[in-house]
């Protein structure tokens, strides 16, 4: 049955992702209570918006996973999308714009895949220094943060493509490059 | 999937390149998701991120295009990445990224509720483009 989200401008749905179970070193899975102690929620609600907080995850760490060199931590990771995704599919049809504070690079597949409950198309605009289009046969550190988009276009490991197929489906990539800035994909 | 690459970025500004790559993505026809990945900010003016290196924007583009991401009414949710507080003792880092947070969902809040967009009175609601599952 279809679902009219009726959006609501002056209000925000905050959810904290504490993981760094995808990256590179440990440390940003403090970055939700790091920035919510820097009065985030406050200074929105200043701005004139409504904060509705729905928490935070439950964290996700970093770890080696030597056991599986090529996508480290897989399990964990994708455990943590799924936690992600049901708080965010509540936030998206509240209508309210989500903010989610990460935590590594992939929990924005735990919020497109929360959006996508609820919209047939979403495109997705990824602001980065790096394209993260490696996959477990390319990467040279096994880190999921550095496949996250390729994860989302069905070319990472069987079980973080399936997040990501569940969230997003694209046109195959036309080219990939090192220094990207921004990068855009349609959903078709 | 399209790239645009730092130096285009560089040259046009933040703002005006993100403006293309809001065209490039639709946004006028189709909701979208925004990644914010902090170290696409360069290492000299925000190095509390994971893996700090060489390649990112300077911060007032970086600042420049994402209040042009945040005020697109389509833009439906975001997430905030890669803010490493081991490596921002003093917490400015974290006072940095709120401000710019805050900054452009302001913008935001401005453009969309600006007396133009106002939608028929008693009524707070923005139409979706009309793409619910």
């Amino acid at each position: 049955m279809a679902v009219k989200i009726v959006r609501q401008p002056k209000k925000i749905a905050l959810i904290g992702a504490p993981s760094s179970a995808a990256a590179f070193s440990a440390g940003s899975e403090k970055a939700p209570a790091a920035l919510r102690a820097a009065g985030l929620a406050e200074k929105l609600q200043g701005a004139g918006y409504e904060v509705v907080d729905y928490g935070d995850c439950a964290p996700r760490l970093f770890a080696a996973d030597d056991e599986h060199r090529r996508a480290r931590n897989l399990t964990e990771i994708v455990a943590g999308l799924n936690d992600l995704k049901t708080r965010a599919e509540l936030a998206v049809k509240s209508g309210a714009l989500v903010l989610v504070l990460g935590g590594d690079c992939a929990q924005v597949i735990g919020l497109l895949t929360g959006a996508r409950r609820y919209y047939k198309h979403v495109n997705l605009v990824w602001f980065d220094r790096d394209a993260d289009l490696n996959t477990p046969a390319s990467t040279p550190s096994g880190r999921i943060d550095g496949m996250v988009v390729a994860h989302i276009i069905g070319k990472g490991a069987a079980a973080g493509a399936r997040a990501g197929r569940d969230a997003f489906r694209t046109r195959e990539a036309r080219s990939t490059g090192a220094g990207v800035s921004q990068q855009v994909a349609d959903a078709p | 999937m399209r790239h645009n690459y730092a130096g285009d970025i560089q040259f046009k500004g933040g703002g005006r390149a993100a403006s293309e790559a809001l065209a490039q993505v639709h946004a006028d026809a189709r909701e979208f998701v925004l990644h914010l990945d902090t170290d696409v900010i360069a290492e000299e003016d925000f190095p509390a991120v994971n893996v700090p290196g060489s390649g990112g924007l300077r911060f007032d583009d970086v600042r420049a295009a994402f209040v042009e991401f945040a005020k697109h009414k389509n833009l439906i949710g975001l997430d905030v990445a890669q803010y490493n507080p081991d490596k921002d003792p003093g917490g400015s880092g974290a006072e940095k990224l709120v401000n710019l947070l805050v900054e452009a969902l302001s913008a935001r809040l401005e453009a969309l509720t600006a007396p133009a967009a106002e939608p028929a009175a008693g009524s707070e609601e923005v139409p979706s483009s009309g793409t619910a599952a």
